[in-house]
């Protein structure tokens, strides 16, 4: 997998001096990746699926980390100041990830209060199920979006 | 459920020979995988991914709706994964900023505001969903119910007259509630 590109859709908005992307991350349309003047760097790993209308916001000094292999479902939002994501989790739809929050690896957000619950560490199987997601997009995306 | 008369502005609307209208600032993947059955309205915002289809050769859709149905502003519709096409049939109405990820819907269902509908959700005919219901993945909702909560659960049993109610509500937003 190392060496992938990442597979960025044209609408999407990714604005900051310092945003440092892995490999293989696929950034579905209209996600917000947004660094603010001053703020610290935005790093994200590696293989991470964005949906649509994701935000990932940092106004903070503090450097914001996203681990490998998350799945953000559409319309969450990641809000800056310390918060974190470790690897392997999935964010629900319309959840939000709020201020000073460390998300543990393997965490699922879900719900109206954003609870995270853990799910067992990814099996080989399940970890190339993502996978082979994430090549799936890496292939059709490109085909209806001019990626950058 | 009167649906207050809304106002569009004509230029940002592309009317099509079968009396859809699109939105202009909507956002539309994949055109060439979506059908539309005639009369339905993309509303502003709205953002239908068609992008998402069975990689391989032949055509295939990723996204079928029916006539008379209403998608208002910042809906979100995409197919459940990839390989499965999301189906919807007739007079379905939308409220805004609902996420819907299911595998079908019947005609006559009315999801309201803020509703997540999960992957590979069956909706069948004539049914509610309330306003921020969240609807688990892989659920199967039967006719003629009204789904509510956050996980959403069965609360009731909607009318009889659904039928006749969704299609009078939706016919007529068409026809005269969305004028431009």
């Amino acid at each position: 997998m190392a060496g992938q590109s990442n597979v960025v859709c044209a609408n999407v908005q990714i604005t900051g001096a310092c945003v440092e992307l892995g490999m293989g991350n696929v950034f579905q349309p209209l996600v917000r990746i947004i660094q603010a003047d001053g703020a610290g760097a935005i790093i994200i790993g590696n293989n991470n699926i964005f949906e649509e209308q994701v935000t990932i916001f940092n106004s903070s000094a503090n450097e914001m980390h996203i681990g490998d292999n998350n799945l953000f479902n559409s319309g969450c939002a990641l809000l800056g100041d310390e918060s974190q994501v470790g690897d392997g989790c999935i964010i629900g739809p319309r959840c939000t990830i709020a201020a000073r929050r460390r998300v543990p690896a393997n965490s699922i957000i879900f719900g109206q209060e954003h609870t995270a619950r853990a799910q067992s560490p990814a099996t080989p199987a399940a970890q190339a199920v993502h996978i082979k997601h994430v090549e799936y997009l890496r292939e059709v995306l490109p085909k209806y979006h001019t990626s950058t | 459920m009167e649906a207050a008369v809304v106002r569009y502005h004509r230029p940002d609307y592309i009317e099509t020979d079968t009396g859809n209208k699109v939105c202009r600032k909507s956002a539309i993947f994949g055109s060439q995988n979506i059908v539309l059955g005639g009369k339905t309205i993309i509303q502003n915002n709205v953002v239908v991914r068609g992008d998402l289809r069975r990689a391989g050769a032949g055509h295939a859709v990723a996204i079928a709706i029916g006539k008379f149905c209403n998608l208002c502003p910042g809906v979100i519709v995409r197919p459940p994964y990839k390989t499965y096409k999301g189906v919807f049939s007739d007079h379905v109405l939308i409220e805004e900023g609902s996420i819907v990820e299911a595998a079908s819907i019947g005609s006559y269902v009315h999801i309201g505001k803020d509703c997540i509908i999960g992957r590979f959700v069956m909706i069948k005919d004539c049914v509610r969903i309330l306003d921020g219901a969240v609807v688990p993945p892989n659920t199967v909702i039967p006719p003629f119910s009204i789904v509510g909560g956050n996980l959403a659960t069965v609360v009731g049993e909607w009318t009889d007259a659904a039928q006749e109610v969704m299609e009078d509500v939706t016919t007529r937003f068409y026809n005269q509630g969305f004028v431009g």
